[in-house]
């Protein structure tokens, strides 16, 4: 498929300002922060007896 | 109609060997279309153990069950004692995983899927619903049809007595096949009284199961000089089983997340893509629910492990929430492996042929395929918190150490004559032709290059009735 020139224009400003040019700020969580910001953190786990179960059961 | 043995010479369009689910389903449908079917069945009309006899044999490697009682050798073969559970393959059972490339076919699931609602009907099932997916799960509710077995020999017992297209012939045991010219000219029978019969026919079919295909080609080819498959580096091997067993237990906090609250036994699989990233093969988890009884007992024993889980369970069962345990049974797929195999054993059978040899081990992936199946259902309930699941002792550690007596497999046949596109690495073609006679089929599971989980009586009948069509088309075109 030919690429249209809207689509042009935004990969020339992508490329020439990076992808964050494209994207809200709020989007981009700089690496060093990420780790801080988990999406949703999965419990610590344990394996007792077999039984797959969270720390938190103990 | 029957035929008595002395009487089988005279020339055939097809002549079927093996009166099984794949030789009943093809005789059966050729007939039905016209041509003139031998079907040549070594056993008698009903179990005997002068024929059963046959089906000793040895075993090298992980315990499996004796070969003998795995299968049976009468009209009807094992669809007098199966268990009538069948689905389909996966789309993905036919390509090539990550894990091991081996179980790739050489024809796809579309390929087959034409002949799915005619195997069906052939074998009385019933419709199975399309697979569910699970929210939040690297799972997926698979389904069954659950029987009951349709036994072939009572369900084509009228046409097989009164068929004058179709002649069935008891206790003709194929001990020789004579090739020339890349065709195979006669096949030799022997009955039990030491007579032997010469069969003409345009094409030949091999139907005796996913162990005596392997063990009767071995045996003909070595009687031929080697002139019936030239390129044996793959006859007998990439055997495989559905390995079975009791695998763990799990209670259920919210039942109806996996259906559990409606159905008494649910079917659970690894989704595509979970096979794809935990770099396994594929398993079928099976969900029997417990009574209240025994739930208390398993809620009891995991209230022993996790106290402060105890105290919420308690006072779920305060308020009257319904939480149901169940049992956890598996079968999982083997990695198809060279090394696996049917070979032909030192001692010979009442009928002159060696006994088969069956060398079969499991894996580092076949363990690593039910381990990490079980994790995926275990952390799917623990993290999704509606259940918790216990795993076998034996499964709970690595490495896993695989039981050594119970269910240990399915009885499943499978592999023996891999299909391929390559004569160094199968033994028949997409076509299920024996690569270097024009000829000769093999029908049944024996040419599975990778067997999925699910039972593979309904698979091997689509290839039968695909196997079928194969043929009607040469027979028209007079090839």
């Amino acid at each position: 498929m030919p690429i249209d020139h809207t689509r042009r224009a935004l990969l020339r400003v992508a490329s020439l300002a990076g992808i964050g040019a494209l994207l809200p700020d709020t989007t981009l969580i700089p690496a060093g922060q990420a780790a801080t910001h988990p999406v949703s953190p999965l419990p610590a786990c344990v394996q007792v007896d077999g039984w797959l179960l969270r720390a938190c059961d103990r | 109609m029957y035929r008595a043995f002395e009487t089988i010479s005279e020339a055939v369009d097809v002549c079927i060997i093996g009166g099984g689910a794949a030789g009943i389903a093809m005789a059966v449908t050729l007939a039905e279309q016209g041509y003139r079917i031998l079907l040549c069945e070594g056993g008698d009309a009903n179990y005997s153990e002068r024929s059963q006899d046959s089906y000793r044999g040895d075993i090298v490697g992980d315990p499996y069950h004796p070969l003998e009682t795995t299968r049976l050798r009468h009209l009807g073969g094992s669809t007098n004692h199966w268990g009538g559970i069948c689905r389909p393959l996966d789309d993905y059972d036919f390509t090539a995983k990550q894990a091991a490339s081996e179980t790739g076919w050489p024809i796809d699931h579309a390929t087959l899927s034409p002949y799915l609602s005619a195997a069906m009907r052939l074998l009385d099932l019933a419709s199975v619903p399309p697979d569910q997916p699970i929210k939040d799960a690297a799972l997926k509710r698979t389904y069954f049809s659950l029987g009951p077995a349709t036994r072939l020999k009572d369900k084509y017992a009228a046409t097989l007595r009164e068929s004058t297209r179709l002649e069935c012939c008891l206790t003709a045991n194929l001990v020789a096949l004579e090739t020339a010219s890349g065709k195979v000219r006669r096949a030799t029978f022997r009955n039990y009284r030491g007579e032997y019969r010469q069969v003409t026919a345009r094409y030949f079919v091999l139907a005796c199961g996913g162990i005596d295909n392997a063990r009767l080609l071995l045996w003909c080819n070595q009687q031929a000089q080697g002139k019936l498959i030239p390129e044996d580096a793959t006859l007998g091997r990439y055997w495989m089983e559905h390995p079975h067993a009791t695998v763990g237990r799990a209670l259920f906090f919210e039942p109806a997340a996996l259906g559990l609250d409606e159905d008494h036994s649910v079917f659970l699989s690894p989704t595509a893509t979970a096979i794809s990233s935990r770099q396994i093969l594929n398993c079928g988890l099976r969900l029997h629910r417990m009574n209240a009884d025994v739930t208390q007992q398993l809620i009891d024993e995991l209230a022993r492990q996790a106290p402060t889980l105890a105290g919420r369970l308690s006072t779920w069962q305060a308020q009257g929430h319904v939480m149901h345990g169940a049992l956890l049974r598996a079968a999982w797929e083997q990695e198809p492996r060279h090394e696996n195999r049917i070979e032909l054993s030192d001692e010979r059978d009442e009928l002159g042929i060696p006994r088969a040899r069956l060398v079969w081990r499991q894996s580092e992936l076949d363990r690593r395929t039910i381990r990490e199946s079980m994790l995926l259902l275990g952390e799917y309930l623990r993290d999704n918190d509606v259940g918790r699941l216990q795993m076998a002792d034996w499964l709970a550690d690595t490495p896993v150490q695989l039981p050594t007596e119970g269910e240990l497999a399915g009885r499943h046949h499978m592999g023996g004559t891999r299909m391929s596109t390559d004569p160094a690495q199968g033994i028949v073609n997409t076509d299920c032709r024996l690569f270097a006679q024009d000829n000769v089929y093999v029908a049944g599971s024996s040419v599975f290059a990778s067997g999925g989980h699910a039972n593979p009586t309904l698979t091997l009948v689509q290839l039968a009735l695909r196997l079928c069509d194969h043929l009607s088309s040469r027979l028209t075109k007079g090839a």
